[in-house]
């Protein structure tokens, strides 16, 4: 059960701040992954941000980030359980993935509605092979 | 009826203890786990509502450090969780959470009542 329209529209503006501060932090940490640099709270970070902006998006009711966030964050959680860094190519999807959590954002703040993110989900997954 | 919430992310900690504070109850709010163990010994919360997944010291190090303290021991602690944390929720349940929600579906009445539930205190 997702929020009622009262508070989402109380909510929205907390909602982006923080979506906005997650999808940086996704950002930057699998930048430094990609450029070859390995690190645990680069991991940890991502999972971090992944977990926090599925679930907030769900409790919105932006049901679509939700469900690329939680490919991220089930990815990002394997890497942990396995001390490795996703391959090259998943974090050049997360990568492309993000800018269109990015445009679904604007869209949200602009009061549309969150863009179908169902291809760039979808993707991530054929790719991941889970 | 005091609750101590221990949830790293702003929009849930807000939107949560303004919901808790409209019934009434009288809320704390921590940012990581640390931070929940300070104020978990300071104010003796009746309930904990606890996140898992947080910077700095996360749940289960919070599970674990409650359970030895003598003063706050007793204190029932519910777990915030959301999808895909069923492995989560169990090791939580191993370490002594009485419960869990998931917080990402918001159902105000099933919170409520496992509150009360939990923490046998009225509001």
């Amino acid at each position: 059960m997702s929020m009622n329209n009262e508070d989402i529209i109380k909510y929205k503006s907390l909602y982006l701040q923080t979506s906005w501060g997650y999808l940086n932090m996704l950002r930057k940490n699998i930048a430094f992954l990609l450029h070859g640099r390995s690190a645990t709270s680069a991991v940890d970070s991502a999972h971090l941000a992944a977990h926090s902006l599925k679930s907030q998006s769900i409790l919105m009711g932006y049901t679509k980030i939700g469900e690329l966030c939680e490919e991220m964050e089930h990815i990002f959680q394997e890497s942990k359980q396995n001390s490795a860094v996703p391959d090259e190519e998943i974090l050049k999807i997360m990568l492309e993935s993000l800018k269109t959590i990015q445009l679904s954002l604007t869209q949200i703040s602009e009061n549309a509605k969150e863009l179908d993110l169902s291809e760039e989900t979808d993707r991530l997954r054929r790719r991941y092979g889970k | 009826m005091k609750i101590l919430l221990v949830e790293d992310d702003k929009f849930f900690r807000e939107f949560y203890a303004q919901k808790l504070r409209e019934k009434g109850m009288e809320v704390f709010q921590a940012g990581n786990g640390e931070e929940g163990l300070k104020l978990a010994g300071e104010n003796i919360p009746d309930i904990i509502l606890l996140d898992l997944i947080m910077p700095i010291k996360d749940g289960f190090g919070v599970l674990e450090d409650i359970a030895k303290q003598e003063q706050t021991k007793n204190i029932p602690i519910l777990v915030f969780s959301t999808l895909g944390q069923e492995k989560d929720i169990a090791k939580a349940i191993a370490l002594g959470a009485k419960g869990y929600v998931n917080k990402s579906f918001f159902d105000f009445e099933t919170l409520f009542n496992k509150i009360m539930e939990l923490s046998k205190k009225p509001v």
